[in-house]
Formats: structure tokens, C-alpha cells, sequence
């Protein structure tokens, strides 16, 4: 049915457009979409355009944090307080970085959820049209395996690797304010799950895809030679009228597949681009931070910073691989041409 | 994916617990004796929900895919049979025309197609003397296989109230 509603009134028979992207997605859209250069370029600034407010308040967590590692060291400095200082400047830095974690963690969760809404509403486009040019097998293929892929990929970003930053984040904590090195190598371990998860799966589609591509656009070229040798059994006029028609068809869904793919890559980057700056932004100043405090010598509170930096590190990983899967099919059905 | 999260959940805990635990007791033979107990209880919350593991139904997994995939390219290739059918119908209508005009004709064709785009009927109206009627339908025969029989002349005689 939303295949069947996509091309409910069509002004020629061979109407494909990509869908438009969503909310603050569309107004990130450039004005022309064409060319794919100009429109990254105009992309590209729009996402970056809207960092200044990301940018005083991961500055002023920031300064709070060194103002914790300066008093921190003071106090070892005066042989004051222990193990209980250390307790208490943990519990300090991580209450002062959970907020804007949290927040920046529910970012990451959405757009992983519209990157993911949004492919849904691409891929039939894209697939009518290749299928249109004759990659039927191709179209097919690439549909089943991306729909299959995307909501592998988001079942497990949402059910599993989101909830998994929490506890990777509760585990370096707890090492940090406890010393102990068992939850720290459960952390290591449970981040290097997470790491290898997002690749594996990355490699394993994009090993699909490559695999698909050969195979069945073998299979459509086939095909299509064979429906031409068909035509020319045909009377001489019937014969140039079906073939002549059928090159203009062809032409026709190659160039409209072009520009729906061109747009869609366009939108999927509008939705992506700006909350991964703004999270990488995040994650450059918690590593600055983190080599700033390492210089007053304060180790918890530097591996503190440094867990809350490794869970920016690893939202940057699940965002692109999910921007990653929807970009490699658009482009492998741009690819697609028999 | 609800079991999964469970199960780091609990791993997560009993790890956590035993790390808090093991802050609070000084070293000693007490310490030594909670540690050990501390890496049973994860080993066996590690472990045992694994006997409860089973894998998925690829085939039902997949098979909604394969529907969805197969559903859109339906609707691509039939978009493409019905802009190809636009094209021939055109281009047949243009070559009955022109022959038309050769003979000196005023017609309006109208073509009809079969599901693969070949012609099977035409649809002529215009006003012609027997004769010329004969030759552009045998035109149309020898060069677009319409049979005569498949061929339907309308005059604006006919038409008229």
C-alpha cells in the first residue's frame, strides 16, 4: 500500500521522486538538488551553521570539569581527603557530563530512527526505478537486503547498543570511583562488543551488496538482450517503434532515478550531518578536557572524562553506521544501470 | 532484542555489585574469599542464559522483505510498460498519419496494444472513398500486422446527431 500510494496520480506514467526528508531535515535541504556537488556543499554549511549553542555549553562543562581537576589535585597536593576525594570528584564530573550525555545519546536515537524512517521511504522509489531500467533481479535484491539490514541495524541500535553506552557508561564510572579493575575490563569488553558489532555489520551488507551487484545485473543484462533480440522477430515498423520506445523508457527512469537517488543522498545527509557535528563537537572537547586533566595528574577523573568521551565515540559510530547502510544502497541502485 | 538487553543487564549488576563489594572489604583472606565468590556469580550469570539461546527464523524474517521488494518492483516495471505503451502508440499513430497524407487522407488513428505493446486493432475515422480505404488498410496490415478484420473504420457521417 505505501508502495501503491507513491504513484497514485502520475502526470506521465514514469513519475519517481524521492520523498522529502523530514522536519529540521527539509530546512537543511539546499535549494537545488541537481548536482550532487553543490548540493553537499550547501549541506555541509547548513549543518555546520547551527553549532554555536552546541559549542558554550560543551565549553562550559568543560571548564567545570578542569575547575574539579585543579581542586582535585590541590587537595592530593595537601595530602587531603583519600579516597574519598576521589569518590567525590568522580560522582562531581559525572553528574556534572551525565545531562548532556543523556541528551546527546536520545539525539543519536533519533536520528538513527528518522535516517532509518526515511530509507524506508526511499527504498521502493529507488527500487521502481531501477526495476523500471530493467535491473529487476538487482532492484529486488538490493530492496530485500537494505529492508533487511536497516531493521537489523536499528532493532539492535535501539535495543541493544544505546542500552550498552548506558552500562559501558556505568562501568567506567564505577571503575573509575571504585578503582576496580574488574569493571574496567568489563567496560573495555563491553565497548569493544559494541565497536565490533557496528563493523561486522557494516561489512557483512556491504559484502552483500557488492556480491548482488554482480550476480544479478549479469542476470538483467541477460534479460534485456534477450528482449531485444525478441523485438526484431517483430514486423520492420513494429519492431522500431517497440524498440525506439523502449530506449526512451529506458533513458527516461535512468535520468529520474538519478535525480530521486541525488535528493535522497542529499536528505539522508541533511538528517545525519547536524546531530553528528554536534556530538563529534562533544567528543573533540571531552578529549581536550580529558588531556588537560591528565596534565594536573588527577587519573580518575581523566578516566572519567576519558569513559564519557569513548561513549561520544562510540554515538558517532552507531549515527554514521546507520546514515553509512541507507547511503551505500542509494548509491549501489544509482550504481545499478543493465 | 528484549532478552539480550536483559541479559547485559543482569551481567552489568552482578559485575557492578561485585566491584562495590570488593571496595568496601579490606585486603585479607576475606577479600581473597569474596573475590572468588564475586567471579562465580558473573561467570554463572554469564553463562546461563546461553542454554536458553535459540536462533531466528531467517526464512519468516526475510520473507516479509522479499514481499515488499517484489511489490515495488512490480510497480516500477509496470510504470515503464505503460510509458513504453505511450511511446509505441505514438509512434504508430505518426506512421499511419504520414502514409495518410501520402494518399492524400484526413484520418484520425487511434491504436490499441496488447500487455506486451504489440498492436492488435486501430480505430480509423475520417471520410474516404472505398478505394483509398482499401490501400491504407492494407498498408496497415503489411506494415503493422493489423489484420483487416482488426481494423474499424469510423466516418463523421456516423457521427453526426
Amino acid at each position: 500500500m505505501l508502495v501503491g500510494s507513491l504513484f497514485l496520480l502520475p502526470v506521465s506514467a514514469l513519475e519517481i521522486q524521492a520523498p522529502a526528508p523530514p522536519g529540521a531535515a527539509l530546512e537543511r535541504m539546499p535549494e537545488e538538488s541537481s548536482s550532487l556537488e553543490t548540493g553537499l556543499r550547501e549541506v555541509v554549511i547548513n549543518a555546520v551553521s547551527g553549532l554555536h549553542p552546541d559549542l558554550q555549553e560543551a565549553a562550559r562543562v568543560s571548564l567545570g570539569i578542569l575547575a574539579a581537576a585543579v581542586l582535585m589535585s590541590v587537595l592530593d597536593a595537601a595530602s587531603y581527603g583519600g579516597k574519598t576525594a576521589v569518590l567525590a570528584g568522580v560522582v562531581a564530573v559525572a553528574s556534572a557530563l551525565l545531562l548532556s550525555t543523556d541528551s546527546l545519546i536520545r539525539l543519536a536515537t533519533d536520528t538513527i530512527l528518522e535516517i532509518g524512517a526515511y530509507g524506508k521511504l526511499l527504498l521502493p522509489v529507488m527500487t521502481a526505478a531501477l526495476a523500471a531500467q530493467g535491473g529487476v533481479t538487482a532492484s529486488a535484491a538490493l530492496c530485500a537486503g537494505t529492508a533487511l539490514f536497516s531493521s537489523v541495524l536499528q532493532t539492535v541500535l535501539t535495543n541493544w547498543m544505546v542500552p550498552g553506552t548506558y552500562l559501558y557508561l556505568a562501568l567506567g564510572i564505577g571503575s573509575c570511583a571504585t578503582g576496580e579493575e574488574l569493571l574496567s575490563r568489563l567496560a573495555g569488553m563491553l565497548k569493544g562488543v559494541l565497536s565490533w558489532s557496528m563493523k561486522i555489520l557494516v561489512t557483512v551488507f556491504t559484502t552483500y551488496l557488492s556480491l548482488t551487484g554482480v550476480v544479478s545485473g549479469t542476470t538483467d543484462a541477460a534479460a534485456l538482450k534477450a528482449a531485444k533480440v525478441g523485438m526484431s522477430t517483430f514486423v520492420p515498423v513494429v519492431g522500431g517503434a517497440l524498440s525506439d520506445a523502449s530506449e526512451a523508457v529506458l533513458v527516461s527512469a535512468q535520468l529520474l532515478k538519478n535525480a530521486a537517488g541525488i535528493y535522497g543522498i542529499l536528505a539522508v545527509l541533511a538528517i545525519f550531518l547536524h546531530p553528528f557535528l554536534r556530538i563529534g563537537l562533544h567528543y573533540l572537547i571531552l578529549k581536550l578536557t580529558g588531556a588537560v586533566c591528565a596534565v594536573f595528574g588527577v587519573r580518575e577523573i581523566t578516566r572519567t572524562v576519558d569513559a564519557f568521551a569513548s561513549a561520544m565515540g562510540l554515538l558517532l559510530g552507531m549515527t554514521a553506521c546507520g546514515c553509512v547502510l541507507v547511503l551505500i544502497s542509494t548509491v549501489c541502485f544509482l550504481k545499478g544501470a543493465v | 532484542m528484549a532478552p539480550f538487553r536483559q541479559y547485559v543487564l543482569s551481567l552489568t549488576a552482578a559485575a557492578l555489585l561485585g566491584g562495590i563489594l570488593l571496595s568496601c572489604v579490606p585486603e585479607g583472606s576475606s577479600r581473597k574469599i569474596l573475590r572468588l565468590v564475586c567471579g562465580i556469580l558473573i561467570t554463572v550469570t554469564a553463562l546461563k542464559p546461553l542454554r536458553q539461546l535459540r536462533l531466528p527464523d531467517l526464512d519468516a524474517l526475510t520473507g516479509e522483505y522479499r514481499q515488499q521488494a517484489e511489490a515495488a518492483v512490480v510497480t516500477g516495471q509496470e510504470m515503464a510498460r505503460l510509458e513504453a505503451q505511450e511511446g509505441i502508440r505514438n509512434d504508430l499513430e505518426a506512421y499511419i498519419l504520414d502514409k495518410a497524407a501520402e494518399l492524400g487522407l484526413e484520418i484520425t488513428p487511434r491504436v490499441f496494444l496488447d500487455e506486451s505493446g504489440i498492436p492488435v486493432s486501430v480505430r480509423l475515422e475520417g471520410e474516404t472513398s472505398s478505394g483509398m480505404r482499401q490501400r491504407i488498410q492494407t498498408i496497415i496490415t503489411n506494415d503493422l500486422g493489423i489484420p483487416g478484420e482488426a481494423q474499424e473504420w469510423i466516418t463523421r457521417k456516423e457521427n453526426r446527431p
